[in-house]
């Protein structure tokens, strides 16, 4: 016994310690603290682009105070924007160009149901002077019509939003949501498994493949998807004083989707950017508005260089629509 | 089954138990033969028969050879053995290529012939060339014929070797029937170590620079020069790490049964000449393409210009071996000519060395270059990519791929530990690693984890694979050989 403790003795100390200095680094390379109701900083350094962000209690990214009534940004993790520092993402330039307060409320996942179920609450609470709706053509499409989260629904033949259902969190969720909180091992360990989990679908085993794409009976092909109807709804919900930021990929020809966003703007007197107005200047500097050096090259999320466009594409439109010097 | 996946380490701890279990050594054998055949079928069960109807000819033939004296006879049932296995190669993995440029000559004439349209049968290059060897070795009564079915049968299905090598021959496979089959401490240490490491390789290095690569060849005009570079540097290094990681492994899974298989590679880039790289670079392909191919076809011993014509010959077919398309055999053509140019060289001064300074980058410029027709998609491609490595394109997309840089510090540091160790020094002995120089294996490393600083080396090296190797990544590129 007493010699079999000698040999296991070394084995686990060296385990431990392997243990401990891995969760030293993963705090430095990807560690949330905080939670929902308080301020949280995410550290981001691993994957996609190398950011850190701060949210205060609301869950808006800290920025400078800036005076006047503010303007609201939402929309998903392009908003969020975890792959860049707080004074890289679009808001916070869009802040400094106009020195208007922009409130970024982006949030991963995210669709445009959510922010017509949000509207009110927002509106309450923000006060908004306008709203900077981000999406991309999947939100308005596949994305938006998937039942797990907040989505589009036909109901006796008219769209509404629905709310995303009430996530059961059980004993074992609960316990293992403390742990990862409190632990980045833990944490990413969880992370890492669930995406091994989730490529084991994929031929062969968790390696490379195709991932089977979530369908969407109400309304295939693509092209079917009630946009214009998502589109006045969204609008609607912030009283007509919306700029929509169409995000579309920088490497595909304009598709119908973005095409029938651009006509409907057009057609109903809508603020509206798109950026893809800005890639030709992007292909011309061999540049790319997506993707960081450690990603991809001109896929993924916007890195610093295409937050500084969307910025600068914003502050043109809004100088106009809400008359800012 | 890939080898980094769950379903593959579910398999092995299956054979692993299994073959612990005392019981007699026929039994074993039958349950190997029986969780390889298991694991080519999780492929595609389809071609399971193909690689029992190998094993059945090749036995049978080698049989009827060693059963006679007679020359004629013998050579009859070698060639019978040889083609048949070329055959059902070129059948499976060549009809098509062969078709396409036949349509191509066709084109004027208004004919075409219909594509067979054939799935390649994983690993058929690999395991024809094993196969082969059995029948050529017992012909040149280099080794006694195999004594029973279920022994010859195992040799060619052992899963470890079956899809991408290392080409295990008969001679090197066979003798190691008699031992006891199954895992011990010792076995376990050295297999884990091995396929640890190979592990590392393939998902710290291969398959994070594969992002580069991938994005880079896909759209080769689109890139400005530098990053052409970068794309060029990310291949080399992805197929080095994922083949001989894959290798490593499958060395470290046999070991871990009871059985040695060859060494693959042995730091191919730092090569100083072409004709080196071949001795460190896939070394079971180049030694069975010498042996069975380059010696047959006369070797050296008919005068240069044979020699040449010979040394052409096998690179172009080792070039066709990889993949039914000419931008392999163009892959073939330049290695066989920069070996040609070498032994010219060799002939015209041979007391004159050029310093391994200057020859090492020279033959790793070489090397990279070739490798752009062979990763290339066409010839289009080729072309495209070698514009933009060279400035003559119109590509101006600028990416510095930071995994890159991550790769090749990996893989430098990895090599410096190899020289060192080919040099007898240890520099991991700190982390209770222990030097093995395997007759059969080569020289390997075997991690103790006897002390802390042992135990923390590899619970690190786990741990850094866990959380920092690729999960989105492709498969093992020598599957599609």
């Amino acid at each position: 016994m007493k010699r079999f403790a000698i040999t296991l003795l070394p084995f686990a100390a060296g385990l431990l310690l392997a243990a401990g200095v891995f969760e030293l680094l993963l705090r430095q390379l990807l560690w949330t603290t905080g939670g929902p109701g308080q301020a949280s900083t995410l550290v981001r350094r691993l994957d996609e682009g190398s950011g850190v962000s701060h949210r205060d209690a609301r869950g808006i990214r800290v920025a400078p105070p800036a005076p006047g009534p503010p303007i609201l940004a939402i929309g998903d993790s392009f908003t969020e924007a975890s792959q860049v520092n707080d004074d890289e993402v679009f808001t916070a330039r869009l802040q400094s160009i106009l020195g208007v307060r922009v409130l970024n409320t982006g949030v991963a996942a995210r669709s445009p149901a959510d922010y017509i179920v949000l509207a009110p609450k927002l509106k309450r609470e923000l006060q908004p002077a306008w709203t900077i709706i981000q999406f991309n053509d999947s939100d308005l499409t596949d994305d938006g019509f998937v039942s797990s989260k907040a989505h589009f629904e036909e109901r006796n033949g008219k769209l509404v939003a629905v709310a995303a259902p009430e996530a059961h969190v059980g004993r074992v969720s609960r316990l293992l949501g403390q742990l990862r909180a409190h632990s980045a091992l833990i944490n990413y360990g969880i992370a890492r498994l669930e995406l091994f989990h989730a490529g084991s679908h994929m031929p062969p085993l968790f390696r490379g493949g195709v991932v089977e794409k979530l369908t969407n009976p109400l309304a295939t092909p693509r092209d079917n998807y009630p946009v214009e109807t998502e589109l006045a709804m969204l609008s609607a919900a912030y009283d007509g004083r919306v700029t929509f930021l169409f995000l579309p990929p920088f490497r595909e020809e304009q598709n119908a989707v973005e095409q029938r966003v651009l006509a409907y703007c057009a057609a109903e007197h809508l603020s509206c950017v798109d950026f893809r107005t800005t890639f030709d200047d992007f292909r011309r500097r061999g540049r790319s508005p997506y993707g960081f050096t450690n990603s991809w090259f001109g896929r993924g999320h916007l890195n610093a260089e295409g937050h500084r466009a969307v910025a600068e594409l914003l502050a043109r439109e809004l100088r106009t629509r809400l008359r800012t010097p | 089954m890939s080898f980094v996946s769950i379903r593959f380490f579910v398999f092995l701890a299956a054979i692993l138990g299994a073959t612990a279990i005392p019981m007699p050594h026929r039994r074993k054998k039958l349950v190997l033969c029986i969780g390889s055949s298991l694991f080519y079928a999780a492929w595609d069960y389809r071609y399971l028969a193909l690689l029992l109807i190998i094993s059945v000819i090749d036995y049978w033939c080698a049989a009827r050879i060693a059963a006679t004296r007679e020359p004629r006879v013998r050579r009859f049932w070698l060639t019978a053995s040889i083609v048949s296995n070329l055959a059902i190669l070129g059948w499976f993995k060549y009809a098509d290529f062969f078709l396409t440029n036949l349509n191509g000559l066709l084109r004027f004439s208004g004919h075409e012939v219909a594509l067979l349209g054939l799935l390649l049968p994983a690993g058929i290059s690999f395991y024809t060339f094993k196969s082969m060897s059995y029948t050529i070795d017992v012909y040149r009564e280099r080794i006694e014929p195999c004594s029973s079915h279920l022994d010859y049968t195992m040799f060619v299905t052992f899963f470890p070797d079956l899809i991408a090598g290392p080409i295990v021959r008969a001679s090197v496979f066979l003798p190691q029937m008699t031992r006891a089959i199954g895992p011990t401490r010792e076995r376990m240490l050295h297999g884990f170590s091995l396929f640890v490491i190979g592990m590392g390789k393939k998902l710290l290095i291969a398959d994070h620079v594969a992002v580069v690569a991938n994005e880079v060849f896909a759209t080769p005009a689109a890139w400005s020069s530098a990053t052409a570079w970068c794309g060029l540097l990310a291949y080399s290094l992805q197929i080095y790490c994922d083949f001989s990681g894959y290798s490593d492994m499958a060395i470290g899974t046999a070991k871990m049964l009871g059985y040695d298989l060859p060494e693959n590679f042995n730091m191919p880039y730092i090569a100083a000449s072409v004709a080196e790289f071949w001795r460190r670079w896939h070394i079971t392909l180049s030694e069975w393409l010498r042996d069975y191919l380059y010696i047959p076809l006369g070797g050296n011993r008919k005068g240069q210009l044979r020699t040449d014509v010979n040394l052409l010959l096998t690179m172009l077919l080792g070039g066709l071996w990889h993949g039914a398309s000419w931008n392999f055999v163009a892959w073939g053509l330049l290695h066989g000519i920069a070996l040609i140019v070498h032994r010219a060289w060799r002939r015209a001064a041979p007391q004159s060395r050029v310093p391994r300074a200057l020859a090492w980058p020279l033959t790793l410029l070489f090397v990279m270059l070739c490798w752009v027709p062979f990763r290339a998609i066409n010839l289009d491609g080729t072309i495209a990519m070698l514009r933009s490595l060279f400035g003559l394109g119109d590509g101006r997309n600028v990416w510095w791929p930071v995994v890159l840089a991550w790769g090749l510090a990996l893989a430098i540091a990895g090599h410096l530990i190899g020289m060192a160790l080919a040099r007898g020094r240890n520099p991991l002995a700190i982390a209770d690693a222990e030097v093995v120089v395997d007759p059969i294996s080569g020289r390997y490393l075997v991690f103790r984890m006897r002390t802390i600083a042992g135990a923390f080396f590899v619970a690190a090296t786990l741990l850094a694979i866990y959380f920092f190797g690729a999960v989105e990544s492709s498969p093992f590129i020598y599957f599609q050989f």
